[in-house]
């Protein structure tokens, strides 16, 4: 039988290349998730990732580190908080095509 | 209230409640879940066993990035220091809620929350409190060991009276009215480390506490040890009467004064059984009243006991009988067969029910009416058990099989409500050995 594609719809997915099931120390939403100020994930609320190993929502940390009681130390093993921005994002996928068979 | 303060307390407080932890409830008001209550019970094996300790917890709106304000209710309005860092004003002085000097990994943190506040708090209920005050942790002279015992000696006598027996006393509208610490004179100006502190109870009239019905449960529950603790304390002639003696670090108007009367506490905690079984055996009649006028509850648990009976084989492989005692839906009757080959085999167990027009705020009260040597089951009949749900009649059904039934239970002294079952049941070889045959015994004589 000969199928020709008619019609597509892709649907594509993503999330922060950090396990799935790991949630901010701070707010304790999943990274995928947002900070609790923002509304959608992504660039706008992005992860840092501290020396130490343990990552955070941008704002949640900032907000901490922000304050004096902090002395700049990561909230979960007490060493000093150096960081980056978690820039890549795991492989999209494509999770769905409609393929219409030709009758 | 900002979002971030709220949506992570909603998650901790979710988390909290649905915890197993036995020795932590927390309470709150949905309008405003800043204002959290807290129920610790003692760790068992230390002065503060098996007592309930209220603790009022304020969350701020920065938190997490700022810790929560704790202050310990179970202070006798003031009058009592239960510990070097449980003060008589309310102040719990611990590094991580910013309220001691601490070292580094001791702050808060926002990797902190309630659960290891509280937990850090339960530590602070320790076998050895006196080590707790700073500059004593290395004490271990002759004189430091005496002043040890007596410490926790004091600790031991009000865990029993202040926070065990006082607060179900308030529940039952009973208030002393000469507090036996009434002759300590001149406590209206005592100051506390420069603070100015308030002698007057919080309010006049009885508050009902959120944890009362928390409270009346464990009681009947590990009512055989708090009375062998009396026991116990009537016996050692060496305090009979006497007044506690100061600690070093206590000063007055900041420390546990009073004096030891042992017989006193036995009195008051026998009213308050005779109390807790009045009110149990009360809430069949108030609910056929119920019953009468059609109300919902009595439907509702109508309707659960025939929903139970017609699908008991799902709860259990063992023979089961469910039935309402004079078809009243708030008093159920459970006929357990032991189940074959397990240690009850061939016993015959009657067990009442006795369920709360108010339940499922009030949890059912049970009794296990034939005569069982168990470790879940005390002197008085009363059986300790916790439902999956606590709504839920089918989940307290399961709940209680699975208590009698459960043959090898790790060792947890908060699951057990018959002290001497439990010393041989976790003891030597011998007296495991000992257990299983009174056990035996008490199932053969239930079958007769």
């Amino acid at each position: 039988m000969k199928v020709a594609i008619k019609e597509w719809n892709s649907i594509a997915t993503w999330h922060w290349d950090i396990p799935e099931d790991e949630v901010c120390g701070i707010c304790r939403v999943q990274f995928d998730g947002t900070c609790p100020t923002c509304k959608f994930p992504g660039d706008d609320c992005s992860l840092l990732l501290g020396k130490c190993g343990h990552s955070f929502h941008m704002h949640c940390l900032l907000t901490w580190i922000n304050q004096e009681t902090s002395k700049g130390l990561c909230p979960m093993c007490r060493q000093s908080m150096y960081c980056r921005r978690l820039m890549e994002m795991g492989p999209l996928t494509i999770s769905r095509i409609r393929v219409e068979a030709e009758r | 209230m900002a979002d971030h303060c709220a949506l992570r307390l909603i998650r901790e407080l979710k988390q909290l409640q649905s915890s197993d932890q036995l020795a932590i409830a927390v309470h709150f008001k949905e309008e405003n879940i800043c204002d959290i209550t807290a129920l610790l019970v003692g760790p068992p094996g230390t002065p503060y066993e098996l007592g309930f300790y209220e603790f009022a917890i304020k969350v701020p709106s920065s938190y997490p990035a700022k810790p929560p304000m704790v202050t310990i209710k179970t202070t006798d309005h003031g009058c009592t220091r239960f510990g070097p860092n449980l003060y008589a004003t309310g102040k719990v002085c611990l590094s991580i809620i910013g309220t001691w000097h601490g070292s580094r990994g001791e702050e808060w943190s926002p990797a902190q929350g309630l659960e290891s506040v509280l937990l850090s708090i339960q530590s602070l209920l320790s076998a050895n409190p006196y080590t707790n005050e700073p500059g004593f942790e290395q004490a271990s002279g002759a004189t430091d060991h005496t002043l040890m015992e007596n410490y926790n000696a004091k600790i031991r006598h009000e865990n029993l009276r202040l926070a065990v027996i006082a607060p179900l006393e308030r529940a039952f509208g009973n208030v002393p009215v000469i507090s036996q610490q009434s002759y300590i004179s001149d406590r209206s100006q005592v100051q506390d480390e420069g603070k100015r502190t308030s002698r007057e109870p919080e309010t006049d009239d009885i508050p009902t506490s959120p944890f009362d019905d928390y409270r009346k449960q464990r009681f009947l529950w590990y009512y055989d040890l708090y009375q062998n603790n009396i026991e116990a304390g009537i016996l050692d002639e060496e305090i009979h009467h006497k007044v506690f003696p100061l600690m070093q670090f206590e000063a007055r108007g900041n420390a546990m004064e009073g004096r030891w009367s042992y017989p006193d506490l036995k009195k008051r905690l026998q009213w308050l059984q005779d109390k807790v079984l009045e009110e149990t055996h009360s809430w069949p009649a108030e609910g056929l009243d119920l019953e009468k006028k059609d109300a919902g509850i009595a439907v509702n648990l109508r309707g659960h006991h025939e929903q139970i009976v017609s699908n008991l084989r799902h709860y259990t492989a063992s023979m089961v009988d469910l039935t309402l005692v004079n078809g009243n839906p708030f008093l159920w009757k459970l006929t357990y067969f032991g189940r074959p080959m397990s240690k009850l085999d061939g016993g015959v167990f009657n067990i009442k029910i006795y369920i709360s027009p108010r339940h499922p705020a009030e949890q059912p009260r049970v009794f296990v009416e034939t005569p069982l040597y168990h470790i879940r089951v005390s002197r008085l009949g009363v059986l300790i058990y916790t439902p999956s749900r606590a709504d839920e009649m089918s989940r307290h059904i399961e709940g209680i099989i699975n208590a009698l039934e459960d043959e090898n239970p790790p060792y947890n002294p908060l699951m057990t409500v018959h002290p001497e079952a439990t010393k041989l049941c976790w003891g030597s070889d011998q007296e495991r050995r000992q257990y299983r045959t009174k056990l035996r015994r008490s199932v053969e004589k239930s079958a007769e």
